[in-house]
């Protein structure tokens, strides 16, 4: 078995450069089913093409009516087939206990992927904040509902970014 | 992608608490009658030591599963539900 990885000392990823720590976040992306993925993964692998994201890690839950989880590593996904070479790691982040606790926020019965990022996109911003000094230091979603309740439709709210 | 460890026993925790989440609609369906066929079979293993009667498996099952022309209250109409459950 392979050596575990601590978080501080991210290596290499698929021969690219070293993961920026300041930009690393997880995203839980609810789903009908694990088996209907394929549009994620085509979404993925552009965002990995086109080096806004990188993947750190990724993996399919599905919660039971028990209280129990099923993680289902993305290789063993047929959904997520079409990353098959795309850049990026898998298995190297999320501990058992991450998928238990993230797992734990979901209703029975659902279907999501836990995904790890490094969000490259912002890369410009963080070194800038690090030159001048600083560092980006924290950051949080939004819940939907929160930004529905403080600009609601028709006032200029933010779209819910479906494209029509 | 490349998978870097096998196994995710010992890594070190990621999260720090329990993530929020926006409500999930769910198809409960399945779960749903995977539920009832469980309960089923537990009224059957009921009948077979001979704590419950036919008759009483019949009344018993129909009440609390309903028929084919009564499909009982387990499922939400449309088979799905949001979680967590709308504020009233």
């Amino acid at each position: 078995m392979q050596a575990r990885r601590d978080i501080g000392q991210l290596g290499p990823v698929a021969d690219g450069p070293t993961p920026d720590l300041d930009l690393v976040e997880y995203l839980v992306i609810s789903v009908p089913r694990l088996s209907s993925t394929a549009g994620i993964a085509s979404a993925l692998k552009e965002l990995v093409r086109s080096a806004h994201i990188r993947i750190l890690d990724l993996v399919g839950v599905e919660t039971g009516h028990d209280g129990r989880y099923v993680a289902i590593e993305s290789e063993e996904l047929a959904g997520l087939a079409e990353l098959d070479g795309v850049e990026g790691e898998v298995g190297g982040m999320l501990s058992e206990d991450d998928l238990a606790l993230a797992c734990s926020a979901l209703p029975p019965g659902a279907s999501a992927l836990i995904l790890v990022v490094e969000d490259r996109w912002a890369g410009l911003l963080a070194e800038a904040a690090r030159h001048n000094g600083g560092r980006i230091i924290g950051g949080e979603r939004i819940p939907r509902h929160r930004l529905q309740q403080v600009r609601p439709a028709g006032t200029g709210a933010p779209g819910d970014g479906h494209r029509t | 992608m490349k998978r870097v460890v096998s196994s995710r026993c010992h890594h070190v925790d990621l999260l720090r608490r329990r993530p929020v989440l926006d409500p999930v609609d769910v198809d409960r369906t399945d779960w749903e009658a995977a539920r009832r066929v469980d309960q089923l079979q537990a009224l059957l293993r009921l009948v077979e030591r001979g704590l419950l009667s036919a008759e009483e498996f019949e009344v018993v099952s129909s009440s609390a599963f309903g028929t084919p022309s009564n499909p009982g209250p387990a499922t939400a109409a449309g088979g799905t539900s949001q979680w967590p459950p709308p504020a009233s």
